[in-house]
């Protein structure tokens, strides 16, 4: 077995132990999702896609930007460096 | 006997900057550590009261609230002195101790302008703190610290005018009418020391400029002060909830974004706040217990991750997670420590961030705020990928870049050492922090639903890293902040309006040169604007102009003289 495959394969044991732990425990909270069984998981997975794929396509089009040699040492990236 | 500890830092501070250097480092670690003792045998109801004419000061007022904060402010004090035993720099250490002691200073001050005046003493010393980093670019963006801070304290300032001049109370405490003036001016102070956004780029932007020993101070006094206030003075205010939620969320994509493993760190101080001012703002008993309960854990693991970065920078000299990658096996003590803070700020089970963090989002979910609960834990699951995955894996375990490693001073790893104790100690028996609450709490950190519902969360989170491992790897690019816009378009602004002005000025000069041609011209010729008529319908010779031709007879010129001193004499 890979290692890679191994991992999967250990993640999903885990992941179905900790589903297995909420259908015993005795839920905290009203709403939906303290009710359903593996909701953190999903959100945990899906809200680390979102997480990145938004912040990723936001950095792309407006917050990224080169990195200047001048910001490893000086400080010239403070005015006109960065304002192009 | 009581001693402010603010005054035992002070007389470290002037014993520092003075003493002989055999002796710096010790009175510093005896100074953090007497201060610590003095916070901790403070005892409850304490106070120290002072009159200065019509000014009824209280310097020092101890209650839980208090007590708590003093507790911990002190601890890490002796903690970061410990991790900054190596450093020889007295203007450092003397401006650490003074900007702790302000801190300090604002945790025990019982009255408005004593707060202010020690929350001004903190500012000014934390300026020091990040120009003592000794680079240009800790020099420049130790001034765009000052600016911001200037201007919080300006506001604050005049908040307190308007309080004390409108009937307000001395007494540093919630307001008696929350919608005045006053409440929002300090308000707008506080939320600059917050780092609320958009007022929050001087974090990012000065915290990482410091030494490696600075920025453990740094992360530890100005954002956590003004969580205190907000907790003593704003707890309710509705509009926090919502700043709170933005804080966290916003620190945590630019985090994505982040390659200086410093600035990665800083923007999850903002996102880490952000749970702390969203509580205050719920301002449920178990809200306001999580916020400083949150506090208190925040400055243990968020010291504990900044040293293990320093660690690194010391280790390395690098700082760029590009640079960086593959040196695990050379400071495999480094890396253990630096995880148990990654496993606190990130919430898991047995570490500190899961007994504080976890109160916040069910204090959310039990006040009816579910939107608000789900935010808060999408932006836990950002912590969890940066500062437990993202920046570990790239920094340690990433592509080796053969790297040399030096030996980090073994005080900087006991200091993490004693870090990580108290992390590990506060995730093992919450009841210590709790039984210290202003607000007691009857709260259970350890349910199964809870443990449960972490560890998935923290699994899934886990699973979409390793998916999405090759988004996430270090750019060679900066992130665009709120400071870009002062840092560059204001500076490049202020440099079009003077060429404007400049520019202004020279056609002024030059309008006025072309009148003053115009009018010596009309002088020495006063007829040729009427002969250029004329002569622009006639064919016939234009003659130039001669002044004894049109020239008055003298008797008109003694007429008008005779006439203007007769008119005078009427007059008089």
């Amino acid at each position: 077995m890979s290692r890679a495959r191994g991992t999967l394969v250990g993640a999903t044991v885990l992941a179905a132990a900790t589903v297995a732990l909420d259908l015993l425990a005795h839920p905290h909270g009203d709403t939906w999702w303290h009710h359903t069984p593996g909701f953190d998981l999903l959100f945990g997975f899906a809200g680390c896609a979102v997480i990145v794929v938004v912040s990723k396509a936001l950095g792309k089009a407006a917050l990224q930007r080169p990195e200047r040699p001048a910001a490893n040492s000086g400080d010239a990236a403070d005015s006109e460096d960065l304002a192009t | 006997m009581t001693v402010h500890p603010s005054l035992i830092l002070f007389a470290t501070a002037a014993a520092v900057a003075l003493g002989p250097r055999t002796l710096r480092q010790t009175l510093l670690v005896l100074g953090a550590a007497g201060a610590l003792w003095a916070a901790a045998t403070l005892p409850q109801g304490d106070h120290w009261s002072h009159a200065i004419g019509d000014l009824s000061l209280e310097l020092l007022r101890v209650d839980a609230l208090s007590h708590l904060f003093g507790l911990v402010f002190t601890l890490i004090v002796a903690i970061g002195a410990l991790y900054a035993w190596h450093v020889a720099r007295r203007g450092e250490h003397a401006a650490t101790l003074i900007y702790a002691g302000g801190a300090l200073g604002v945790v025990y001050a019982g009255d408005w302008v004593s707060a202010f005046v020690w929350w001004e003493l903190m500012a000014w010393a934390s300026v020091f703190v990040v120009w003592a980093g000794g680079t240009p670019r800790s020099e420049a963006a130790g001034f765009r610290y000052l600016f911001m801070h200037l201007v919080g304290g300006g506001l604050f300032l005049v908040g307190l005018a308007a309080h004390l001049t409108g009937g307000g109370t001395m007494t540093f405490g919630p307001f008696a009418e929350p919608d005045g003036w006053a409440y929002w001016l300090i308000l707008l102070a506080v939320a600059v020391n917050a780092a609320i956004p958009p007022l929050h780029a001087w974090l990012v932007d000065a915290y990482p400029e410091a030494s490696v020993t600075g920025t453990v101070f740094l992360s530890a006094f100005t954002t956590k002060t003004a969580v205190y206030v907000l907790i003593r003075v704003f707890p309710g205010s509705d509009l926090l909830v919502w700043a709170g939620i933005v804080m966290a969320l916003y620190g945590v994509v630019y985090a994505v974004l982040e390659n200086d493993i410093r600035r990665l760190l800083g923007y999850h101080i903002i996102s880490q706040v952000g749970y702390m001012v969203a509580a205050v703002g719920i301002g449920t008993p178990l809200a306001l217990g999580g916020a400083a309960a949150h506090a208190f854990c925040h400055i243990l693991y968020k010291a504990l991750l900044l040293m293990g970065a320093g660690a690194v920078i010391t280790a390395t000299g690098r700082r760029k997670l590009t640079d960086l990658g593959g040196i695990a096996r050379q400071m495999p003590v480094v890396v253990v420590l630096y995880m148990i803070g990654a496993f606190s700020i990130s919430g898991v089970p047995l570490f500190n961030g899961f007994i504080s963090k976890s109160m916040i989002i069910t204090a959310a979910g039990d006040d009816g705020r579910g939107l608000a609960e789900l935010l808060l834990t999408l932006a836990s699951i950002g912590t969890f990928l940066h500062t437990g995955l993202k920046l570990p894996y790239f920094t340690f375990f990433g592509p080796s870049q053969d790297l040399t490693v030096k030996a980090v001073p073994r005080n900087m790893v006991a200091a993490m050492g004693v870090a990580a104790a108290c992390c590990v100690g506060l995730g093992l028996a919450p009841g210590w922090l709790y039984a210290r609450l202003a607000t007691p709490v009857d709260y259970h950190p350890y349910t199964l639903d809870h443990v449960a519902g972490s560890l998935q969360l923290l699994g899934g989170t886990a699973l979409a890293f390793w998916w999405l491992l090759g988004k996430l790897k270090g750019e060679a690019t900066e992130s665009v902040d709120v400071d870009w816009l002062y840092r560059t378009r204001v500076p490049r602004a202020m440099q079009s309006a003077a060429a404007m002005a400049a520019a202004t000025g020279e056609a002024a000069q030059a309008v006025a040169r072309s009148a003053v041609k115009l009018a010596a011209a009309f002088a020495g010729d006063p007829l040729a604007g009427g002969r250029w008529i004329v002569a622009s319908g006639s064919k016939a010779p234009v003659l130039g102009y001669d002044e004894n031709r049109y020239r008055l007879p003298i008797g008109v010129t003694v007429f008008w003289v005779v006439l203007a001193l007769w008119l005078v004499a009427l007059l008089v």
